[in-house]
């Protein structure tokens, strides 16, 4: 599944991740915790080969880090998805448009677009406002639509950076409550978050980053 | 299907950075209708500079113990000498009438005898119509024993061999600046819409797009660019063109091909600087 072994990584001569050592099995949910700047995202970014490490090996699915070519590398992200604390949506095209533009990058048929956008987006609970333009939305309905986006892949993984970050209680339980639906249907779930509150509310395993190196909470 | 996506994409990329692609546009167009008045007017003054190379000839004297006799061998001699279209000789009386039509004296008013020589009126080959080619073709004749003196215009040649580098060298380099010039303008129009887009990049290489599909529609855009500035130059030049002919110099020398040259012109500058521009600004995985 996900695999990291002594994975070191750095920015401008400055140690981020050392010699960092873990796994995610098909199906967990984990949480990644640690304060602002320790290496959450980067870690996700490894994830989906948008960082490379300096030494060391991430493995994801049958790609290895050290192995993997440019041209496999949108062939692996197509199997992960990814959510962000800012949803990443894009302004000038609607709910609808957003979602099936993960599709369509991908070169699929518009028949088969327009089915499993609408399939996906009535599981997120979004396809009455399918017509909608992010700026019209919540940022609890934008984050779902974002969901929506990560779905439409059939992922083996959801990664989702800080997804709550910018949402009030209500609207973070309804994205940890299809989080946690998408998980019981077999998608494994690793989750960057510092919000201790939800992390109580929903108990799921722990990984703590500090100074570095990653822990089991 | 997805070739309609790359293009609307592409489309939709001009009019994204929607100034600085109608600036990028309007400038291209202007130092291409700028390179094609360069070409029209080299064109001409090659054109020009050629007839100039029309009236060029040698005349080779002979010396005044050759008689009329020898003149049939020496005719042969001298065409069979490369370079060499035709030989015309004159004799002691066509010498003086060309005298007179050249000095406007009757040679016999000055003279009680008529001291010309013997000599022919050598016309060139095209190819030979240079400096290089005269000299080698006057050493030639100057080994043939019965030759006293060649005379050609040396001083119009070299002005002309000097004018015709100078004319090269100028076409170069006026291309090269303007290549460059639309180059630099596209490349940056192209960077300002992958800034534009870089949300959609972004997402697009999250959803595991390919690089291909992630860049064809810079390129798109770039060749757009570039075809687009290169057609309104040609219907401009085109206008221009017939106006100076109509009513300024109806002797213009011009050449439709121009407007092919001009439109591939376009074509593969916005073909190359987008493609430089997507490899310097886009991460390639
Ligand atoms: N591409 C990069 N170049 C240089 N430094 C970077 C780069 N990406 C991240 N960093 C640095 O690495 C550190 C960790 O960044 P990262 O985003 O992984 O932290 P994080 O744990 O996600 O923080 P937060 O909780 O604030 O999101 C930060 O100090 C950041 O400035
Ligand atoms: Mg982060």
């Amino acid at each position: 599944m996900i695999e990291f072994f002594n994975v070191t990584l750095s920015y401008k001569n400055e140690f981020l991740l050392k010699d960092i050592t873990f796994k995610i099995n098909k199906g967990d949910f984990v949480y990644l915790t640690g304060r602002s700047g320790v290496g959450k995202s980067s870690i996700l970014k490894l994830i989906y080969f948008d960082e490379f490490p300096d030494s060391g090996n991430v493995t994801v699915n049958n790609f290895s880090s050290s192995q993997i070519m440019i041209n496999e590398i949108p062939v692996l992200r197509r199997t992960i998805g990814v959510i962000f604390q800012d949803y990443k949506l894009l302004p000038d095209r609607n709910v609808f448009e957003n979602v099936a533009f993960a599709l369509r990058v991908t070169g699929a048929k518009s028949k088969e677009i327009r089915k499993k956008t609408v399939r996906v987006l009535t599981e997120v609970g979004m396809g009455h406002k399918r017509n909608q333009y992010p700026p019209q939305l919540s940022g609890g309905e934008q984050q779902l639509t974002a969901i929506a986006r990560a779905l439409i892949n059939n992922p083996f993984v959801l990664l989702a950076d800080e997804p709550t970050g910018n949402l009030d209680s209500r609207a973070s339980n309804q994205i940890m409550n299809i989080l946690e639906k998408i998980n019981h249907r077999g998608t494994a779930v690793l989750m960057a978050s510092h919000n201790l509150n939800i992390i109580k509310q929903y108990p799921h395993r722990r990984l703590n980053l500090e100074n570095g190196a990653i822990k089991e909470v | 299907m997805s070739l309609f996506f790359h293009i609307t994409e592409g489309i939709k990329g001009l009019t994204k950075a929607r100034l600085a692609t109608l600036l990028s546009i309007s400038s291209i167009m202007l130092t291409i209708i700028l390179m094609a008045l360069f070409i029209i007017f080299s064109l001409n003054l090659n054109t020009w500079i050629n007839s100039f190379r029309e009236k060029i000839e040698m005349e080779v004297f002979l010396k005044i113990t050759v008689s009329e006799e020898q003149i049939d061998e020496l005719t042969e001699k001298l065409e069979q000498i490369p370079g060499i279209l035709n030989t015309q000789f004159i004799n002691k009386e066509e010498a003086a009438k060309r005298f007179k039509e050249e000095f406007g004296q009757d040679i016999f008013d000055v003279l009680d005898f008529n001291p010309l020589p013997l000599s022919f009126i050598i016309t060139l080959e095209d190819r030979a119509r240079n400096l290089n080619s005269i000299q080698k073709i006057s050493g030639m004749i100057e080994n043939i024993t019965e030759v006293d003196e060649i005379v050609y215009q040396k001083f119009l040649l070299e002005t002309i061999d000097k004018y015709i580098n100078f004319i090269a060298i100028g076409v170069l380099f006026v291309g090269l600046i303007i290549t460059v010039i639309a180059v630099v303008l596209i490349y940056n129009t192209i960077r300002l819409t992958i800034y534009a887009r870089r949300d959609a990049i972004y997402i697009m290489r999250l959803v595991g797009a390919t690089q291909a599909f992630i860049r064809t529609p810079f390129i798109i855009e770039g060749v757009l660019q570039g075809l687009i500035a290169s057609s309104l130059a040609s219907v401009i030049v085109y206008y221009l063109v017939q106006f100076v002919i109509h009513f300024i110099y109806p002797f213009l020398v011009f050449n439709n091909q121009i407007f092919i040259f001009l439109i591939s012109f376009g074509l593969i500058i916005g073909l190359l600087s987008a493609s430089l521009s997507v490899a310097k600004f886009l991460k390639s995985f």
